[in-house]
Formats: C-alpha cells, structure tokens, sequence
C-alpha cells in the first residue's frame, strides 16, 4: 500500500465517522477512570464496570422489553460496582487497587456465568431477544455535507457520552463540587483542612465513575454489537486507565489522548486492509504514555535532587 | 524473661489471627456459594458436596488441580517478591507473554536432546523473563517512576510486539490459527504420573518455592527485601541500597515468571497459542494476597483456588451450574481477607484483654 | 479596645498517655491587641491552641468567646465562630491558585451550581488591597515564595470572616524582610480591629510586636505582660528552667586521645533566597558529648539530614576520621563508623512490623560473625540480640516479638542498642529520650556516657535543655539556624544564659564562636 492511498482512506467523511464510533467506549473509559482518579480513590476496576454493564444492558433490555430499562440497569450495576470499591477501600482497609483486580477478574467469570444461565450459551447472547437504542439522525444536520456524514447517524449513547464530557467538564472545572473532588485527590490533608468531607466527595466520584463505565459499557452492546460477547471489552478498560495515568488531572490531556488513540484504532481496520502490522500500530499509544510517565519521573528526579532525600 | 529457647510456642497472636480470618472469609465465601446454589440448582445440597469432594474421587482430578495449580503458583510467587518489597508491580502479565515467546522459539528449533532441549527452553525463558522486568525495575530504583502504570503499559506493549513476533517470525503454517510452530518432541516434557499430566514442573514449583522461602527468610537479600517492604525509610537510613535491592528483586521475579510459562507451555501445550494475555499475571496478584506475600501461603492458596476450580468444573459437568460459579468465591475472599479493617475490632479487644493480663 | 474577647479559665488537657499538656491555664484576650504566646518547646502553646481552634478537646476549663461559654467540636466550629489559625505546616495545594485556595470549602457560587469565579476574584482582590497585601490572586500557589503563601493563609482565614488570627511560629519560615512585611501587615490587622495570637520563642520579635505576653512553661502560665513591663532578661527567666538536675559524674572518665572525630564546616542549607543553615561548623571529639541547644526548628534538623545524608546542603562539608564524607552515601558513611539514633523512632528508627532482632540487627545485619556463606545465621543472631536485650533491659518477651508492640522507651533502647552495637566512631543522636519514661531515658543516657567513655564521639540534639546541659561536655546553642553561642565550660554555665541565647537575645561574637571548631 502506498501513502497516497492511505491518505486517501483517512482523509474521508467516513473515516471521521469511524473514528468517533471507535471513540466511544475508549471516552467513557478514559472518563471513568478519570472521575475517580481525580478524587483519590482509584479505580482499576473500569474494564470490569464496562464488562458487566455490557451484559446487564442486555440481560435488562431481555427483562424489561425496553432498551432503555436495560440501559438504566446497566448504570446501576456500574454503580453498584463503584460503591464496592468505596466500601472495601474506605472502610474495610483493602487496597483499592487490588480491589479493582478483584473485581476486575470476577467480572471476566461472573459474566459468563450470568450469560450461560440466561442463554445456555458461554459465547455469546445471540440467543437473546436484547433491545438496541436508537441511531440517531440528527434533523437537518444530516443533510449538510460532510458535516451531516461525521456527526449524525451515531448510537444514541454517542450523543449522550458528548453530553456527559460536557458535564464532568463543568462539574470538575465549574463547581464548588468539582474543586473539592480535586482538592480531596491532591492532598486531602488540605481539603479537610477547609472543612471537606473527602470520604463524601469521594464516593461521588466513584459513583459517577461507575455510570461512566456503564455507559460505555452499554454502548458496547447496545448499538456498536447487539449482543453480549464473551471479553468483548478487548482492554479497552485498560486504555482508559492508561491515558488517565498520562493525562492526571488535566481535563483537555485526556480528551485528546484518547481521541488519538481512537484514530490509531482506525488506523488499523486500514492497515489490516492493507497487511501493516495492526498489533505494532495499537502498541503505540501504550508507548506514548510510558514515554510520558519515563519523562515525566526523570524530570521529577531530578527537580528532588537539589532537596529531600526522603521526599 | 528471655532466656526462654525459641520453640513454636511463640506463634503470635498475629498469625493465628491471620489463619483465623482466612478460615472465617473461606466460610463466608462457601456460604454464598451455596445460598446462589440454592437459588439455581435442585439438587443444592449434593452439588455443593461434589463441588467440595470432586477433585478427590478420580486420581485424574487430582492430578487436574496440580496442573492447574502450577501456572498460578509460579506467577504468585514471582508477585509475592514484588509485593513484598513494597512494589506494586503488576508486569509479570507481559513478561509471561513474552518468555512464553522465547519457549516456543527454543522448543520449535531442533535439538537432539531429551534433558538439554526442555531445559535450554526453560533457562532461555527465565533470563529473558528477568531481563524484560529489569525495564520496569530500573525505571523504579533510578526514578521512582511509578510502576503499576509502567508494568501495565509494558504488558500491552510486549503482548503487541508478542503478536507480532509469533506472526511473523513464528507462524506455523500446520494451522489455520494464529500459533507457533508444534513444539519439537524432544523439548517437550513428560508426564511423571499415571493417569495425569503432572511432568517435572511440579518438582520445580517446589523447588522454587523452596528457593524463594529460603531467599526471602533466609539470606542478607532476603532480609533488606522485607525490611525494605516494611518501612523502606528506615531501611534506607539503615543503610540498605534501595536500587540494588529494587533491581535484583525484578530480575528474580521475572526469572520465576519465566519459568512458569516455560513448564507450562512444555507441559501442556503443543504450540504457544495465546492471542491475548493469559492472565496468569493479575491471578498471580490475587494468589500473593491470598497468600500473604509468603511464599508456602502463596502455593497453598494456588492449590485452593486450583481445587475449588477443579470441583466446580466437576460439578458443572453434571448440572446446569456453569463452573464459574467460583468467580463469587474467589472475589469474596479477596476482598474480605485484603481487608485490614476485617474483625479488627474483634482482635483489638483481644489484644486489649491480652495486655491488661500480661500488666498484672 | 479593652473588653475581652476570648477568655481561657483552668484549661487543663491531660492525654491519654497520661501526659498532662495544659494545667489550669488562665489567658484572657483583649479585643484589637496583639498578644503573644512564648515558651519553649513541650511548654503547651501549641496544646493550648488546639484547644481554641477546636482540634483537641480540654480535659476541665472553659472557654468564654464574646461574653458565651464555647466548646468547638472541630475546627470548622472554631472558623465558623471567627477564629483563624495559620499553621506553621501550611496546607495549600500546589496546582491551585491564590482565589481557589482561599474559596475551597466556602465558594460563591451563581445560578445555584457555577463557582462564580468573577465574584471569586473580585472578593479576594479586595481583601488583599483591604489590608495591603500585594499579591496577584491568579497566580498559582507553586510559583508564590514562602511568605506569599503565608499571606494565603492569612487571607484564608480573613475570607472567612475571622476577629481571632492565631499564627503559629509564623516567622520560622520567613526571611528577614519577610518578617518586617509580616510585623507591618499586623499592625494593620489590629488597626481594622482585628485580634492576634502570636506565638513564638524568638524573644526579640515578640518584644517589637506585641502588646501583651503570656508566657508559658511546663503546661501552666507564668504569667501575662504588658510588653513595656517586662524585659528579655526577665522573660528567659520565666521560659527557661531546670526541673530535674541529675548528676552523672560519677559515670564520666576521661578518654585519653582526644582527637577531633568529626568536623563539620561552613554547613550552609539555603532555599531560595533564605538561609535554613548558615556558616555551621563545630568539630566532636573523641570521648566528649558535644550537646546541641535550641528551640525545635533553628535549623538543627536540617544540621543532622546533611551529616547523616539524608539532605544535600548547599554548601560545607563533614568530615569524619580525617574523610570527607559529606557526599557519601548513607551505607558508606555508616561503614565509615557514623551511627544515628533518628528523632522519629516510629516512623525511621524501626520497622514496626518486624521482629525485635530484624530491628536491631538492621544496621550490621551483614557483619561476617553473623553469617555464613549463604544464609544469615539465626542462632548467632538471636544471641546477639538477647546479648543487648540484656545489656539493656529491654522488656520484651522474645527476640522474634513484634518491635511495635513494645512500650514507647524500650522501642528507644532498641534503637540505642542497634547503634551502640555498631561501634561508631560517632554517634549523631536526635531527641534521644524524646516521649519516653523517666527510667528508660536515664538507662539510655548512662549507655551514651558509657560510649563516650569508650572513646565514641557523640553529637546529642535536644530541645530538651535539662538533658543537655546534663550530658554535655560542651556546648553549642542554636538559634536561626545559625550557632549563636558556644560554651566550653558546661559546669558554670546557668541555663537562663543559654536561655538567652536560644531566645535570641544575646549573641556571642564570631571569635568565641569560632572555638567550637578549633578548640
């Protein structure tokens, strides 16, 4: 394949349209880790909270008959599995991080297990009379040209994950909330220092975190697939986890990272088109943060040794 | 007072404790099993039984739990180092991908030996596997760079460049799928026992076990590994070298987890299949904390997880519960016993009645 | 301006422990003045605050606040009733700026959910002009110098409506000119009618600053002063003292090679523009106890994380033996015989987790006599420590007991008997019997005689003045991180005169200074 035909490819309406399709669950992801991160309270769990919400939001939609039933269901579980960390981590003293391992394989075999009672089936939920939310054509946007291509006619859970980005952007940088979420992750000796209550704030967070999850979750299969699959978040947890560890508490930083590594993810439907290498090119993100975290502790070394020896 | 000699009457009431939250947790956990058993099956009373007894009624069962048990015991034991020197070093995922790599290369290249094949393939496998983890393990003792982030971006890195390796430089083409070569006979190892398939890797689990509890309990590394873990401050104005323990402890662990892919791919794969990672990495993460970074714990609670497994998958055979109903167990009792908090109250009672008695 | 606005009566504060902090403390504030709190360390100032702003709750007493009887829970009580208090430690968050600091907690917000950041910066810009602090508020906390931060606080503290600003050691942190803006900045706060607690052991500010001082010692007031009735002198008189004079001369014989063991010169430790170390040198010699004398926080901390690695100073060097070890590293400078008994014992002197021989072993555990040529040797070393258990009476049950579960003072031996072990050369000990029981803290000072004795030269810190002057063979006081005094005769020296110098109001001259490195 040459470079012009490449260029050709992505530089289309449809590519665009792809890229956001893909962006999706990395979004909810990258946003889910971040909201809890942000507070202090870590959770590893995101790849877990995405694989049970996928399912709930089927195994919902099969109970309720309604899709959105199913998709509400699906938030609650993320919930749920949000507060299991807060309970374990703040009150019963577990490591939060092995926490999210915990949960992080039970969700791998619960899942299936949940799949096979429900369906008979360890695979897959095809069996399964599961609903899917909407597409979305945009009245009048769609017609525009080119504009109308890139941004209408997404799942409906696209258009609601730009409007959750949107809030967290203003409950974090815009609320009285928000700043103290922050304070209680950056020192939450200072925070309570001001009267805070970081353990409120923090299960806050995680809460919020779990419907993000969720949503991206749901997404999943609820308009990208129709059915449940077994593993099917296919890392993209550990993505989101990733490109929180990169971007910290900078809002813009992990928005844009993880559009990037949406687009490389679309890279490589092409590349596959074309025999390139799909598992080197989805290796690059994962070496753009561990660059940034080596830069990054390097210059953290030796900013500390003209000081403290222990911190 | 303390001219007493050291006899095992000095168990503290630290470790009794210990045993007696993992047994109340382990209840707690077999008891939700059988209230969801309840819930699901007919017959809740005989499917908990088997699920209990199964491994024990057929030698092949057995022999299944061993099997089982020998991945993750390697992977906790290389974990246990880690944990127990402070480092939350979750990289063995990738390291496991990658020496697996190295066995399959080893073992698909003709060498005319029935010892010296097996055990090249091993010994590759484990330096490659130390070498890899020196990566994090420098970037930690140099620059405190943090190393759950690290150790998890390596692990997509080397499963992509893994992939990589096996498609285009270690493709079998006897196959459809995406695989090595099959292995050469004279590499691969041999069944010890009747009626299972437990080869020589059971003996070198032990052995391990053994090297890493001599290690750790035994000898001056051993020692600064745990008192570095413990409070590595003090260890420091100790005069104890963080970087040289850091590195020398990624290496070792990374050399375990190179031998555990090793003998498992040698005993019970005929190609290295793996697309995605194994996941022995984070189970190994699990069994440490089970095992409370000790390595005799760690195995034990290998060979529990393992037999749980093993009965359940016995018991699935039978009725309509699918074999993962031990997700529930395994994650209550992770989450209970990585409880700090967890009958503390009980135990400070306790230790409050225990002073009081030993004042007066 | 004379009505009383808080009123301490009989506060006593008795810990757990047994500790008795406060003891019938009778302080009443009047309404615009600035009033400070001076003693030493372990007097109760900082006890005594606690109890105003709400963090620890009196044991008997009350507090009278604007004519009613308070009792603050928390310390947000203590904010919400007027009460400010600017720690010594502040607790501003690096990224944030000025606005967000002072707003966290208490933010004005619009439309009923959005922080109303112009309404923020609008507010806080006029507090800051109000009472003349020239800062830009949009700037982040990480680019402010050290005295900026401290006006954050401060503005804290007025955004929240506070009449009571207590300032907790403020100036310990400040440079020189920082210290004059700071003085002027109050004076204006008392103009606008506000109240100021300062508290404080550098004599010499508090005379320029105050209106009234109480001055405090042992847990009990000594009394309340206007500032024109008393003087320095009388002042130190007051602050310092000797409860408890033990003699341990019969314990001390003399070590006949006298040799210069360690030599620290020109330690200099700077941050920024402020010296925390100036021009610090003085040499320990063989078989003497070289004390240390000074209120916690002149620098002395800082003195001992430079000698025993733990720092980088900007500038000087330490010589042990005839080496220049000042960039050794820890496990070399310990090979080349230094040892260290930490100030923190919990958090640097042990392990708590780990046995009481893992402990005690932790800083020679590779001596040759202790193992063979793989594995460390149990035996030899369970012997070991029941060797020094002995030789110290630590009580414990075992070897293998956990180090942490032992009492206070024994903990201590513990580490005492880890360096004394290592045969230093010298001993670099920090608060060596800091929060222990007297029966330990005596056997512990008897060990250290024994090591001078045996020819160990011994560098002891302590803001413990009895201990120091009942140890010491000579004597160094330091006060601004700079030694203010140096006395070769301990004998005949009275602790008001070292009071005076750790108080800051005399100085002796460079030269006399200069003895304590070439005598």
């Amino acid at each position: 394949m040459n470079l012009s035909d490449f260029f050709n490819s992505i530089f289309t309406a449809s590519f665009v349209f792809v890229v956001i399709r893909v962006s999706i669950p990395l979004i909810c992801a990258s946003l889910s880790a971040y909201t809890a991160n942000v507070s202090g309270l870590f959770n590893i769990a995101v790849e877990g909270i995405m694989l049970m919400s996928a399912l709930m939001a089927v195994l919902g939609s099969y109970w309720t008959n309604s899709a959105w039933l199913g998709l509400l269901i699906a938030i609650a579980t993320g919930v749920f599995m949000g507060l299991t960390i807060a309970f374990f981590s703040m009150y019963l003293g577990a490591n939060s991080i092995l926490v999210g391992i915990a949960l992080n394989t039970f969700a791998v075999s619960f899942s299936v297990f949940l799949l096979y009672l429900f369906t008979g089936n360890k695979g897959s939920s095809a069996s399964l009379a599961s609903k899917v939310l909407p597409t979305v054509n945009i009245p009048i946007i769609k017609d525009i040209p080119i504009i109308g291509e890139i941004f209408s006619g997404h799942y409906a859970i696209t258009y609601i994950t730009v409007v959750v980005m949107i809030l967290v952007y203003l409950l974090l940088y815009k609320t009285p909330l928000g700043m103290r979420i922050k304070a209680a992750g950056l020192d939450p000796e200072a925070a309570r220092s001001v009267g805070i209550n970081v353990n409120k704030v923090r299960i806050i967070s995680i809460m919020i975190s779990g419907v993000i999850g969720a949503l991206g979750g749901a997404y999943l299969t609820t308009g990208y697939m129709s059915v449940f699959v077994k593993n099917m978040v296919s890392g993209r947890g550990w993505i989101g986890i990733a490109v929180q560890g990169m971007a910290g508490s900078s809002f813009p930083i992990l928005i844009i990272t993880t559009m990037l590594f949406s687009v490389f993810q679309a890279f490589t439907n092409i590349f596959s088109l074309y025999n390139l290498p799909s598992e080197l090119i989805n290796i690059i993100p994962y070496v753009a943060v561990l660059f940034g975290i080596i830069i990054f502790s390097i210059s953290e070394y030796y900013r500390h040794k003209r000081g403290e020896l222990d911190q | 007072m303390t001219k007493k000699p050291l006899k095992k009457i000095s168990i503290t009431n630290e470790f009794v404790f210990e045993i007696v939250k993992t047994l109340i947790s382990i209840l707690i956990a077999l008891a939700l099993t059988f209230v969801v058993l309840l819930l699901l099956s007919d017959d809740p009373v005989n499917m908990f039984i088997k699920m209990l007894t199964a491994p024990l009624t057929k030698v092949r069962y057995f022999g299944n739990v061993i099997e089982m048990m020998i991945p993750i015991a390697f992977s906790g034991l290389a974990c246990s180092l880690l944990f127990r020197t402070g480092l939350f070093n979750l990289g063995i995922e990738g390291v496991y991908f990658i020496s697996g790599i190295v066995t399959a290369a080893v073992a698909c290249t003709a060498i005319n030996s029935y010892i010296f094949h097996p055990f090249l393939a091993i010994l590759a496998s484990a330096i490659v596997g130390g070498l890899l983890m020196l990566i994090s393990g420098f970037l930690k003792a140099k620059f405190n760079a943090n190393e759950l982030v690290v150790s998890l971006m390596l692990n997509s890195i080397f499963l992509g460049l893994g992939l990589f390796i096996i498609k285009n430089y270690l493709r079998g083409i006897d196959t459809s799928a995406i695989a090595s070569p099959a292995f050469q006979e004279t590499a691969m190892l041999d069944y010890i026992f009747p009626n299972t398939r437990i080869t020589i890797s059971f003996f070198l689990l032990i052995a391990t076990t053994i090297f890493v509890y001599l290690l750790l309990y035994k000898t001056k590394l051993g020692y600064t590994i745990r008192i570095t873990g413990l409070n590595k401050k003090f260890a420091t104005y100790s005069g104890m070298s963080a970087f040289a323990i850091f590195m020398l402890v990624h290496f070792i662990s990374g050399f375990i987890g190179g031998i555990g892919t090793s003998v498992e791919l040698l005993s019970l794969y005929g190609r290295f299949t793996w697309i995605v990672l194994p996941g022995l990495g984070f189970t190994g993460a699990l069994m440490t904390m089970l095992g409370r970074n000790n390595p005799v714990g760690v195995v034990i609670a290998a060979f529990g997880i393992s037999y749980l497994n093993k009965g359940a998958e016995v018991m699935a055979l039978g009725s309509n519960v699918p074999v993962e109903i031990t997700a529930i167990i395994q994650a209550v009792l992770v989450l209970l016993i990585s409880s700090q908090y967890f009958l503390r109250r009980w135990r400070e009672k306790k230790l409050l009645k225990e002073g009081i008695a030993n004042e007066s | 301006m004379n009505d009383t606005i808080l009123k301490l009566d009989n506060i006593t504060k008795i810990y757990g422990n047994g500790v008795v902090a406060n003891k019938n403390v009778c302080i009443d504030l009047r309404k615009g003045e600035i009033h400070s709190i001076v003693g030493e360390n372990g007097a109760g100032k900082s006890t005594l605050m606690k109890v105003v702003f709400g963090i620890e709750n009196a044991s008997s007493g009350t507090i009278t606040y604007k004519g009613k009887e308070v009792h603050f829970n928390n310390s947000m009580e203590a904010i919400n009733a007027g009460i400010g208090m600017v720690h010594q430690h502040f607790m501003l968050i690096p990224s944030f700026t000025v606005v967000q600091s002072i707003i966290l907690g208490m933010e004005p917000v619009k439309h009923g959910i959005f922080i109303d950041f112009k309404k923020a910066i609008a507010e806080t810009q006029e507090l800051a002009h109000k009472y003349n602090f020239d800062i830009d508020v949009t700037k982040k906390i990480a680019d402010l110098s050290v005295g900026e931060k401290q006006k954050v606080e401060i503005l804290k503290t007025l955004y929240r409506n506070a009449e009571v600003i207590i300032l907790d050691e403020p100036t310990s942190v400040l440079t020189p000119q920082e210290t004059v803006n700071l003085f002027n900045e109050l004076r204006k706060f008392k103009a606008l009618g506000h109240t100021i607690i300062f508290i404080s052991h550098k004599l010499n500010e508090v005379q320029q600053i105050s209106d009234r001082i109480t001055i405090m010692r042992n847990g009990e007031s000594r009394g309340t002063y206007n500032n024109e009735d008393i003087t320095l002198e009388k002042m130190t008189d007051l602050i310092i003292g000797r409860d408890l004079i033990t003699d341990y001369d019969h314990l001390r014989c003399d070590f006949p090679d006298m040799t210069k063991i360690m030599k620290v010169e020109g330690m200099e430790v700077k941050h920024k523009t402020r010296y925390v170390l100036e021009n610090v040198s003085f040499a320990v010699k063989r078989g003497e106890i070289l004390g240390i004398a000074g209120v916690q926080g002149n620098g002395q901390a800082e003195l001992v994380r430079c000698i025993t690695g733990l720092m980088e100073a900007t500038g000087g060097k330490v010589i042990l033996n005839d080496q220049d070890i000042t960039k050794y590293s820890i496990k070399n400078k310990r090979k080349k015989g230094l040892a260290y008994i930490p100030e923190d014992r919990m958090e640097d002197g042990i392990a708590s987790p780990a046995s009481l021989s893992d402990n005690i072993i932790s800083t020679y555990y590779d001596r040759k006599d202790l193992n063979n040529k793989f594995f460390m040797v149990d035996k030899k070393i369970i012997k070991e420590t029941e060797k020094l258990i002995e030789k110290f009476s630590i009580k414990a049950k075992n070897s293998k007991q956990k180090v942490g579960s032992l009492s206070g003072g024994n903990i201590q031996k513990v580490v005492v008997a880890r360096e004394y072990n290592t045969n230093p050369l010298c001993l670099v000990a920090e608060q060596p019997t800091h929060g222990i029981d007297i029966g330990s803290a005596e056997f512990i000072h008897t060990q250290l005689i024994d090591m001078r004795n045996k020819g160990a030269g011994i560098l002891l810190v302590s803001a413990d003045l009895s201990e120091v002057m009942d140890l010491s063979d000579r004597i160094i006081v330091f006060y601004d991180g700079k030694i203010v005094a140096y006395i070769k005769d301990v004998k005949n020296v009275t602790e008001n005169e070292l009071g005076l110098y750790m108080l800051g109001v005399k100085h002796q001259t460079a030269e006399e200074i200069g003895g304590a490195l070439n005598d």
